[in-house]
């Protein structure tokens, strides 16, 4: 009994506590998802640096990459590591990459052949240290729950935030995720999307999330275009035409 | 002049027992026509002694293990061993059939004396699997003497000619005569006058011995001494690695292949750090007993040289191939070596601590390439290029060790979406609501013209959509996600 304190540090248990009065466990800051409203919403206070995300969704285009973008972008200014894309199911396009900030110098696409290969590169990516992010795809009907808890307690080991694309119909399964996400189709706005928090740690779930997602990168864009005039103006001079 | 000669007594040996994964810790022996010319400790152990005959040896040692000399594989082991020794000196000339020979003059200072030279040798020739003796002598054949005779070398670091030749001459005295080049024939001669070491030989007056054993004692003997000149050829280390393990008997399992693999893995390794390079792409070769070579191509994101590295991503690669049933002999080719210095990828820098230059994974990297295959791993490039499916490359993970790989483009529209279809898909426009456009690309007349306007739409079931119309009707060419 006495122990019960050093229990209560214990990074598996949560009281109901810290999530209404705002309290962040120690040395957990989670990635800042650009928007501070979603941010309030999870346990971390961002996307959770260690451990299982699961993005639901049927529909490609609804904002499920914009969703992250912020928090992979911030991931790659923090550190060094690379973020990996597992079996993507289209061609991620790198001037878009390039045009939200994320290093594609730093970005790899695996394309394992099977279900079998793809776990194991995933948890090849996981241990080796060097992806600080994971983004992958694997295929609904061989995908099981202890590949799922697997994949987590690697995830959670080694620091990695893990995202997985689902179908809406994995909802019905039980899965370890940290944080479940399901974007709904109805609400879609061209520069805000609509989601449903399915599943979080240290809270209930929560419908009809809207969160801002602005479709261009306009505010680094437009900073982008002053350096660029300045740096053409720069380079004019020095040539002598003013 | 300062010759150095590394003599590996049980090479010939050392060689087969390398790639024979059956003979581990048991007797075994060399033999040259049915006569026992080289053996290990557990056969002398036995009692076995040089020159008695097979059959006696068989009748000493039971479950004795024997091989037959061949001298085309100890030459071939000989002048891959160059590349260990070339390091020190680019004079590096053979002395079959189991001796380097080295002048390293030029190199004392460098290396601050002999002594380093030869413990650094040993180290490398060690590392490569064999056992050797140094001599050190003011010419190539009392080096070689010295050598074989096992002559502990008392030499100052850096000796000028004259101590060189007069310390020379004081250990070759004691050099019993079987260790020199001089015939069998005359060697029994000799020993019936009485006369076992050189210093006894020398001491004869040379006109007589002329009259009685010939011309060409006289010359070994002046070339020993160095009072006639002897000029070696020099030979380059093999400019790539190429080597074979010929097993003793087939072999059937993976877990059997191993052995004869590391081996020639370690020796692709010494090779590899003699010359300061990286292997980035190397083929194994498994040849059946009745069929064609099976070639396994590995392949590197990066230049390497651990052995251990090397064998396992090669296991990796081939537990995904089928390998012949029957494995008579195993090859390894060094395909594609780069130099670790020029590609940057030295192991340590100026300051000691392990490069970070690069934070590439490349040990995640290799792995993923050795399972999955290197065509399952792409790398992102940004091109500058205006149509939107040239604007950007896959890029193979062997582009990551080139420098220089980012090809930057700038003052690209930032309204680009994140997947793109490749190639576009033909689409019904009553299904989509424009919401955005037109924006006009036309460019590529140099290839393949492209005149298209592109327009943000959304789809009925609410995706954002990147359509396009041109001639040939409306397509749709990425998803805003």
């Amino acid at each position: 009994m006495s122990d019960l304190s050093s229990l209560l540090e214990h990074q598996h248990i949560w009281r109901a506590r810290d999530l209404t009065d705002g309290q962040l466990p120690e040395n957990a800051a989670g990635i800042p998802s650009g928007s501070t409203e979603f941010d309030r919403l999870l346990y971390h206070r961002g996307w959770p640096r260690n451990g299982l995300v699961e993005i639901l969704h049927d529909v490609y285009g609804q904002g499920e990459l914009r969703l992250l973008t912020p928090g992979l972008v911030s991931l790659h200014r923090e550190e060094t590591r690379w973020i990996a894309w597992i079996n993507p199911p289209f061609v991620p396009y790198a001037p878009a990459l390039d045009a939200w900030g994320i290093d594609i110098d730093r970005v790899l696409l695996t394309y394992p052949r099977s279900h079998r290969k793809a776990l194991w590169a995933i948890e090849n990516i996981l241990e080796s240290g060097s992806c600080g992010a994971v983004l992958a795809w694997l295929d609904e009907d061989e995908l099981q729950e202890k590949h799922l808890q697997r994949i987590q307690a690697r995830a959670r080991d080694n620091r990695v935030w893990s995202t997985f694309f689902r179908p809406l119909r994995a909802v019905r399964h039980p899965s370890p995720a940290e944080l479940r996400i399901r974007i709904d189709t109805a609400a879609v706005n061209q520069d805000t999307l609509t989601c449903s928090i399915v599943k979080r740690r240290g809270g209930w779930s929560i419908p009809a999330v809207s969160i801002d997602l602005p479709l261009r990168p306009d505010s680094i864009s437009r900073a982008s275009m002053v350096e660029h005039w300045l740096q053409w103006r720069r380079s004019d001079r020095r040539r002598g035409r003013y | 002049m300062l010759w150095m000669c590394a003599h590996l007594p049980q090479m010939a040996l050392e060689i087969r027992l390398r790639s024979d994964p059956g003979a581990g810790g048991r007797a075994a022996v060399l033999v040259d026509d049915k006569i026992v010319c080289r053996m290990n400790r557990p056969a002398q152990e036995a009692g076995i002694s040089l020159g008695v005959s097979l059959a006696t040896a068989n009748s000493l040692v039971a479950g004795l293990v024997h091989y037959s000399r061949d001298a085309a594989l100890e030459i071939h082991r000989l002048n891959l061993l160059v590349s260990a020794a070339y390091r020190f000196t680019p004079r590096v000339s053979l002395a079959p059939p189991d001796a380097l020979l080295l002048e390293v003059q030029g190199s004392l200072k460098l290396f601050g004396g002999w002594e380093p030279i030869a413990r650094a040798l040993k180290q490398a020739l060690r590392n490569m699997g064999h056992q050797c003796w140094i001599g050190v002598a003011h010419t190539p054949c009392a080096a070689e003497a010295l050598a074989r005779a096992k002559v502990p070398t008392q030499m100052p670091p850096c000796p000028d000619r004259k101590t060189l030749r007069h310390v020379a001459m004081t250990l070759l005295r004691d050099v019993e005569l079987a260790h020199t080049e001089l015939s069998d024939v005359d060697t029994e001669r000799l020993f019936s006058m009485g006369i076992r070491s050189l210093g006894e030989l020398l001491e004869l007056p040379r006109h007589e011995l002329g009259k009685r054993f010939g011309k060409s004692m006289l010359d070994y003997l002046a070339r020993l001494t160095g009072t006639h000149p002897d000029s070696r050829e020099y030979v380059a280390p093999e400019p790539m690695f190429y080597a074979v393990a010929h097993l003793i008997e087939p072999v059937q399992s993976r877990e059997e292949l191993q052995f004869p693999m590391q081996g020639l893995a370690t020796d692709l390794s010494g090779w590899l750090d003699a010359r300061g390079c990286g292997v980035v792409e190397l083929v194994w070769g498994f040849s059946p007993f009745d069929a064609t070579e099976a070639l396994r191509p590995v392949r590197f994101a990066y230049p390497r040289t651990d052995a251990n590295a090397l064998l396992e991503f090669s296991e990796l690669t081939l537990a995904e191939h089928e390998l012949p049933a029957e494995i008579m002999s195993v090859s390894l080719r060094a395909a594609k070596v780069e130099s670790l210095f020029k590609a940057g990828f030295a192991d340590r820098n100026l300051f000691g601590s392990r490069s970070s230059s690069s934070s590439a994974p490349n040990d995640l990297l290799d792995r993923l390439t050795a399972r999955l295959g290197s065509d399952s791993l792409q790398l992102l490039c940004h091109m500058n290029d205006h149509r939107p499916e040239h604007a950007w490359a896959p890029l193979p993970v062997r582009a990551l060790s080139r420098p220089g790989r980012r090809n930057r483009s700038h003052a690209q529209p930032s309204n680009r979406p994140a997947w793109l279809l490749e190639p576009p898909v033909p689409v019904k426009r009553k299904y989509f609501q424009l919401l955005k456009g037109p924006e006009r690309i036309q460019s590529g007349w140099w290839e393949s013209p492209l005149e298209r306007d592109y327009y943000v739409a959304r789809h009925r079931n609410g995706a954002l959509c990147w359509l396009f119309n041109d001639q040939q009707g409306w397509f749709q060419h990425g998803f805003f996600s």
